[in-house]
């Protein structure tokens, strides 16, 4: 029988509020929004489709989980208004529930108990955690049990607790519980969740793109999130976690902290038993909030233009208007004889455009669809596909050099991922054969972000023309760079 | 931001109300100077915080330029009452290494004399 999910996400505890958070749901533990994993046990316990009942942050949410294809999993939505019971949304269709449930109706946290990362689980019999007095989690395939539960009854007989699942539900009720958590998880439990591409050797948990200078030093156990830059002589630990797109500046000592993501910690701070949520400082210990004015203690991320990026613009497009003038003519007799020919084609796509905007592109010949003819590695090698996009960088709608443009709709997830986003007619892709996969284009995006100067363009257009141009006598498209 | 400035037991002592940023420093600053100059009969300082609502990295280092003008009179400042939000200030910034940081006024002038 197809046990199916309903995970209520509404509600925002005090805790998560002065986290800033609208939702519990996506306060992150160790790195990762609580929802998060949740949606992986619900993989594990062989439940496919998952239905996130909606409230408080519901956009968020929403935005996070997507339609669950991450997980493996077919996420629909409800909404429940704020002042609605939530056990209520079950008696609206009782019959879709009864053949088996599992149920999240607070914020909890699902520990896991076992050392090593959970197998597989086959979810039988009746399972059950209340917090005060009432059910806060289930999990059951008993028809006649979840009758009776979904019409209003708390009936418990039988009911076994959830250790026999290997997990455990546990409630997150303050931010002293909110903080012990997350040191637990870095203290060791972190290992219990790893999530592909992930490990956790040594205590420590490191992610893409974190930028850690020689001088600094790293004391595990500690998790960094991706694209996080620590400075010279920095002390990052033990016991602590940085969330994702964080700086911390120089000299700072970081113990027992947890950072949230988007946070700069100035010069030669101490952050020791304290929560940072961009300008704000917590203490768990008793709750206390202190919102730091000056920005050069604490602050949030922003992921603004710098003024070089000014500069790059300026020179940018002029020499995009050169690269185009020399390409137009060339551009239209080739391009025109490679439709007549057939060696290649175009294909349109709409991408996100530089200030929130769209474009739709053409590009021709695809790459990685196989060798190419003659004729379309010449226009390849001469780098005339390019010519749309030079003529979206003349429109403003993308750099000269930067990021490749991602997909409206097909890589939406990953353009939210991206604080700095610099879509562009020349990438580190360009001279690429192959297409890019996800974990390629993350990777190349963030270090672009970071590394973006005047120097770094060059080197991409240099690289992007020259490389492409080799490739021609290599008797190949492209060649992948380093 | 307000400050009372009066001697007790052979010890100045600085009640201050209101929040201490940029807003305020110089003034405050200025005010204290001319106390300070115009009275010999202390070298110690206490400085009751338990009114700061709110201090920035302005109103820090203002603290610290007194200590250091203080400190050139032979004499030390100590703060007493801090405030749980400027204590997390203080302890962010290691201002705590600098400064005496007492819980109760008395505690202080204890400490001065």
């Amino acid at each position: 029988m197809p046990v199916k999910a309903v995970l209520q996400t509404g509600g925002t505890p005090a805790w998560a509020r002065d986290l800033g958070f609208e939702t519990w749901a996506l306060a992150p533990v160790a790195g990762r929004p609580a929802l998060e994993y949740w949606l992986e046990l619900c993989d594990l316990l062989h439940i496919a489709e998952v239905r996130l009942v909606l409230s408080d942050g519901a956009q968020a949410v929403e935005a996070f989980a997507q339609d669950g294809a991450r997980w493996g999993l077919k996420i629909t939505y409800s909404f429940l208004g704020p002042d609605e019971d939530p056990d209520l949304f079950l008696q609206r269709s009782p019959e879709l529930w009864t053949e088996g449930l599992f149920y999240l109706r607070a914020p909890l946290f699902p520990r896991r108990l076992g050392e090593q990362p959970l197998e597989k689980l086959n979810l039988a019999g009746t399972h059950l955690h209340r917090e005060g007095g009432r059910t806060a989690c289930l999990a059951s395939s008993d028809p006649a049990f979840l009758a009776s539960f979904i019409a209003g009854g708390e009936l418990a007989l039988g009911a076994q607790d959830f250790n026999e699942l290997g997990f455990l539900p546990e409630p997150v009720s303050s931010l002293q519980e909110y903080f012990e958590l997350n040191l637990r998880m870095v203290r060791g439990e972190c290992a219990r969740y790893v999530s592909p591409g992930y490990t956790y050797k040594d205590g420590a948990g490191i992610g893409f793109n974190v930028i850690i200078p020689p001088a600094a030093r790293l004391q595990p156990p500690l998790v960094i999130g991706n694209d996080t830059r620590l400075g010279a002589m920095t002390n990052i630990g033990p016991d602590v976690i940085i969330g994702h797109h964080c700086i911390v500046d120089r000299q700072s000592e970081l113990a027992r902290c947890v950072i949230l993501d988007g946070t700069y910690i100035g010069r030669n701070l101490e952050i020791r038993d304290k929560i940072v949520a961009g300008r704000r400082l917590i203490d768990p210990a008793d709750g206390t909030v202190a919102d730091i004015e000056d920005p050069w203690l604490l602050a949030t991320v922003p992921g603004t233009l710098r003024p070089a990026d000014v500069l790059r613009a300026a020179l940018g497009w002029p020499l995009a208007l050169l690269l185009a003038l020399l390409q137009c003519l060339p551009f239209l007799l080739l391009g025109s004889l490679l439709k007549i020919t057939g060696a290649g084609r175009f294909a349109s796509g709409t991408f996100h455009a530089t200030r929130r905007r769209r474009t739709t592109l053409l590009t021709c010949p695809c790459p990685g669809a196989g060798p190419l003819p003659l004729l379309a590695r010449l226009f390849r090698a001469a780098s005339l596909d390019l010519f749309p996009a030079l003529l979206c960088v003349l429109a403003g709608r993308l750099w000269l050099c930067g990021q490749e443009p991602l997909r409206v709709e097909a890589e939406d997830a990953l353009h939210r991922e991206f604080k700095e986003y610099f879509p562009a007619a020349l990438t580190y892709a360009t001279p690429r054969a192959e297409a890019s996969d996800t974990l390629i284009k993350r990777v190349d995006a963030l270090y672009y972000a970071h590394h973006r100067s005047l120097g770094e363009d060059a080197r991409i257009l240099l690289r992007a023309l020259c490389g492409r141009f080799a490739g021609l006598f290599r008797g190949a498209p492209g060649e992948p760079t380093s | 931001m307000a400050a009372a400035f009066e001697v007790r037991n052979g010890v100045g002592l600085v009640t201050m109300v209101g929040p201490l940023t940029a807003g305020q420093v110089d003034a405050f600053r200025a005010e204290f100077n001319e106390w300070h100059k115009s009275s010999e009969a202390f070298r110690n300082v206490v400085m009751d915080c338990h009114g700061i609502d709110f201090m920035d990295s302005s109103g820090l280092g203002a603290l610290i330029a007194l200590l250091k003008r203080i400190s050139e009179r032979g004499g030390d400042l100590k703060l007493a009452r801090l405030p749980k939000k400027v204590r997390m200030v203080f302890e962010i910034t290691r201002a705590y290494k600098i400064f005496q940081i007492c819980d109760t006024v008395e505690e202080a002038l204890q400490a001065c004399r």
